[in-house]
């Protein structure tokens, strides 16, 4: 007899069926993406109160949605992206508090591949670089390099079609580059 | 906005952001939100009550129109009346005066 029922993976589609028919199942949703909002979250902010704070805020703003969220644009992460994008915006505007840039190792070596460089010296020219950017421009640099998005997912997040945000990404890289060499 | 760059900051594991985990925060928040909305910020309520407050708007002008209509009506055939008396008893040229405000009028 098997004391433990293997149980079916569960699918995004499914886990936003169950989450719309009723609240309770909401907690799912919770569950499985709450530390990548998190930490998605922390890399924009100083101090892991404040991701916390934009975290709760993200995940009632797609509670109060859910029952509009629909799989025709939209997979979740990058639903829930665009949502925590909107609210650490919000936060920005209302506490005025200092834009944080976190470049982890992963995202510089994804960077690498778009701009070669390999000199210490050039890390930071390439931070310098990022602070010049706009909040839309850094969004793109962000979701691609550091969260790894793929395009579509990009375009998801940023509520733009799939084109446009290869066009947009590699139109901020090329200014990077640009200020990296004026540098 | 100014902006900070961290190069290889230190994030916290996976143990470390679960201590922030908390679903009964996010749903306290979620029941008090739904609560504290009114209905009217609902956009298909909204348009609702919209939609109701045009028709009673309509029904009302069309009722007080017509109302306003009859009363010049019959204030007109009033002083038609009122003047066609006043004639008869007036000499010919203040009839000849009259005529003419009538028509301007």
């Amino acid at each position: 007899m098997k004391l433990f029922k293997k149980q079916e993976p569960v699918t995004e589609e499914e886990l936003v069926k169950k989450a719309q028919e009723s609240a309770k199942h909401f907690g799912a949703i919770y569950e499985k993406y709450h530390h990548r909002i998190f930490l998605f979250l922390l890399k924009r902010v100083e101090t892991e109160s404040e991701a916390d704070e934009i975290t709760s805020k993200t995940f009632v703003k797609a509670f109060l949605n859910i029952k509009k969220f629909t799989y025709k644009g939209y997979s979740i992460p990058s639903w829930l992206f665009r949502i925590a994008i909107n609210e650490s915006n919000q936060y920005f505007r209302d506490q005025k508090k200092e834009r944080v840039i976190s470049l982890d190792a992963r995202g510089i070596d994804q960077m690498k591949t778009e701009i070669p460089f390999d000199k210490e010296e050039q890390l930071q020219d390439l931070a310098k670089a990022l602070t010049i950017l706009t909040e839309e421009e850094l969004n793109f640099i962000e979701l691609r390099f550091f969260e790894g998005l793929s395009f579509k997912a990009v375009s998801e997040a940023m509520g733009i079609k799939e084109n446009h945000a290869k066009v947009k990404t590699y139109r901020v890289v090329k200014k990077l580059q640009k200020h990296m060499l004026g540098a | 906005m100014t902006k900070k760059v961290y190069i290889n900051r230190e994030l916290p594991n996976k143990q470390q952001v679960a201590k922030y985990k908390s679903f009964n925060k996010v749903f306290g928040a979620y029941q008090k939100t739904k609560q504290s909305r009114a209905s009217y910020k609902n956009r298909k309520y909204l348009l609702g009550v919209l939609l109701v407050l045009i028709v009673a708007a309509l029904i009302l002008w069309d009722e007080f129109g017509n109302k306003e209509t009859d009363s010049e009506k019959n204030k007109k055939i009033e002083s038609i009346s009122s003047k066609e008396k006043y004639k008869k008893n007036l000499s010919t040229g203040n009839y000849v005066y009259y005529i003419y405000k009538d028509c301007k009028t």
